[in-house]
């Protein structure tokens, strides 16, 4: 480490010729639009016009008595909860399989990551299609074996159900691979040792896997947690309606928070009501990432 | 004992093949049936070969301007690959070698921004750019990203692999800063670029919502944008030609994935599991 004292003047500039201006691009993108929105959020902000019109809690109060927002979250916890779990343990699954097989683990690697690379609105369109109802592929060989398809995302019931079918599709190969590479890192001698000792592979699980991965485990679910929370962009390619060129149905059984945040700021062009609603879900978000960096905080303790 | 245990081998085998199978079929449907013509990809019995092969739905794709998408998406996302590359690694190589004055409080204020979600930062950026005269101009695509907090994270852990040694041996010899950082600690840290960059190229390349929300034009879309505008303007979708679109949007990720996939998975991975 460069004492301080030996920072001459040649350095001085250089450290402070490229600080001076990062920091005032973090400002201007990233810091200054928080505080924007945490105050807009207390305003009748028109999106069109640009007025803003001190209206103190008044945002906050309609979010209380929104329908469509309590709607909204709902919808987002229930997709977070399915997604995220059967993702977390199907990845976990897998990747336990993949480290247990001696042969082929690359290539099972290379093909269970792909999806996770590929463009996100392509590989939405490709499951519209599908699940399409009439015509889709899917349902086309479902009544192969004389039974009906579901109307998947056209059907009320079905539609978040099948949001939570692509996200587990489109994502799942990441928790695979922080998995697999966190089985991989377990020291083999620490497994030998369980060996001698007489240990069975359900007791090696039980105590030497499953603890060893405790950290990974929870640093996976808390990102993907975060991540799906704030759900939009394939929310709006598997159900955009062209006729009405909205998105979040079938009868809104669809509408994420993110969405909603959107469509009030974008669409209703009420920038003001959807800080308030953003603000709220940060809030949300902002538990998480706490849990999260408690647990890395904890993790590199004791690890390191 | 040992015949069980390859029975057991040979059922995991069989139940990762199928798990792979089930990840790719709809990337080999989708390649397969754009090949096919309109009227036959939606038809029943389904059928997973194309009958009769046919290029008709990438020429009705590059008749509707998706070339024009393409060279708009792949220098965008070149130019959000190179310079956040550069100036992360500028930067995290000032935070892990450098001591100065309220350096672990700018560290904390950069760094935070990563965990910034969208929904608190995108209507002030729109009316950044909406004040500035910038939208529907691909300088709103580039402006926000020339520096990423991530990128300075990952550098900055990655740097204690550069000796201090050589930076200091560096300036006895007279060499200046920035020649120090260009021609030694750069190409030193090579592993660590080489992941970011890959990463963030691939997220520029995958970029929804900021271009749709301010990019209009239909000459200056990107590949995502234009991909999505196509297929939800009509009533009826044209399933071949968004299919042909949608290979076509996936095909780079194919190559880069193909020739780089080692750097890849080392810069997802330094985030969950530590080295």
């Amino acid at each position: 480490m460069i004492k301080r004292t030996s920072l001459n003047r040649n350095q001085i500039i250089f450290v402070w010729g490229c600080i001076v201006p990062s920091f005032i691009f973090f400002l201007i993108f990233y810091l200054f639009p928080i505080l924007n929105t945490f105050v807009g959020s207390f305003f009748n902000w028109n999106a069109l016009t640009g007025i803003m019109k001190f209206n103190g809690l008044t945002n906050y109060k309609d979010a209380f008595s929104d329908q469509l927002l309590y709607k909204s979250l709902i919808n987002t916890i229930y997709l977070t909860f399915f997604a995220v779990l059967i993702k977390t343990v199907l990845a976990f699954l897998i990747a336990l399989f993949v480290s247990s097989v001696k042969s082929f683990q690359k290539i099972y690697r290379s093909i269970f990551f792909f999806p996770t690379i590929c463009t996100m609105i392509a590989t939405a369109l490709v499951f519209r299609f599908l699940l399409q109802p009439e015509a889709g592929t899917i349902n086309g060989y479902i009544s192969i074996l004389g039974l009906a398809g579901p109307g998947w995302l056209e059907d009320p019931v079905w539609a978040m159900p099948t949001v939570i079918l692509y996200t587990i599709w489109k994502d799942f190969g990441y928790v695979f691979l922080i998995f697999l590479a966190g089985i991989q890192g377990i020291p083999t001698d620490v497994l030998e040792a369980g060996d001698i000792d007489g240990a069975t592979g359900v007791a090696k699980m039980k105590y030497i896997t499953l603890p060893l991965l405790k950290p990974i485990t929870v640093y996976n679910v808390v990102t993907q947690v975060i991540g799906s929370l704030q759900i939009f962009t394939s929310i709006i390619a598997l159900t955009n309606n062209a006729s009405t060129s909205s998105s979040g149905g079938p009868m809104y059984t669809t509408t994420t928070t993110g969405l909603y945040i959107y469509q009030n700021a974008f669409v209703s062009f009420k920038f003001g009501y959807a800080s308030a609603i953003a603000m709220i879900l940060f809030l949300i978000i902002l538990i998480f990432t706490f849990i999260q960096l408690k647990v890395s905080e904890e993790d590199g303790g004791t690890n390191t | 004992m040992k015949k069980s245990k390859n029975a057991i081998k040979n059922l995991t085998h069989f139940l990762l093949i199928i798990g792979c199978l089930i990840t790719l079929y709809p990337l080999l449907w989708m390649t397969l049936s754009s090949f096919k013509s309109t009227g036959t990809i939606m038809s029943l019995p389904p059928s997973f070969f194309p009958k009769e092969w046919t290029l008709e739905n990438y020429k009705t794709v590059f008749s509707n301007n998706i070339g024009t998408y393409f060279f708009n998406s792949s220098y965008i996302s070149i130019i959000r690959t190179v310079l956040p590359v550069y100036t992360s690694a500028l930067l995290g190589y000032i935070f892990a070698k450098f001591t100065f004055k309220g350096k672990k409080i700018i560290f904390s204020a950069f760094i935070s921004t990563m965990m910034v979600p969208w929904i608190v930062t995108i209507i002030p950026q729109y009316n950044i750019f909406n004040k500035a005269g910038l939208l529907d101009n691909h300088l709103a695509l580039i402006l926000p990203f020339v520096c990423s907090s991530y990128g300075i994270f990952l550098v900055s852990s990655f740097m204690h692999q550069v000796p201090t040694s050589l930076i200091e041996s560096a300036r006895i010899d007279g060499c200046g800063e920035f020649k120090i950082f260009n021609k030694i600690v750069f190409p030193l840290i090579a592993p660590a670029t080489a992941a970011l960059g890959i990463l963030l190229f691939l997220a520029a390349w995958d970029d929804y919502l900021w271009p749709f929300l301010v990019i209009n034009s239909d000459n200056l879309y990107t590949l995502t944008i234009g991909l999505s505008k196509y297929a939800f303007k009509q009533y009826t979708i044209a399933y071949g030609p968004v299919l042909a679109g949608s290979v076509i949007s996936i095909l780079p990720v194919v190559i880069v994935y193909a020739a780089l996939q080692k750097y890849i998975i080392s810069g997802i991975t330094f985030g969950g599991v530590k080295g």
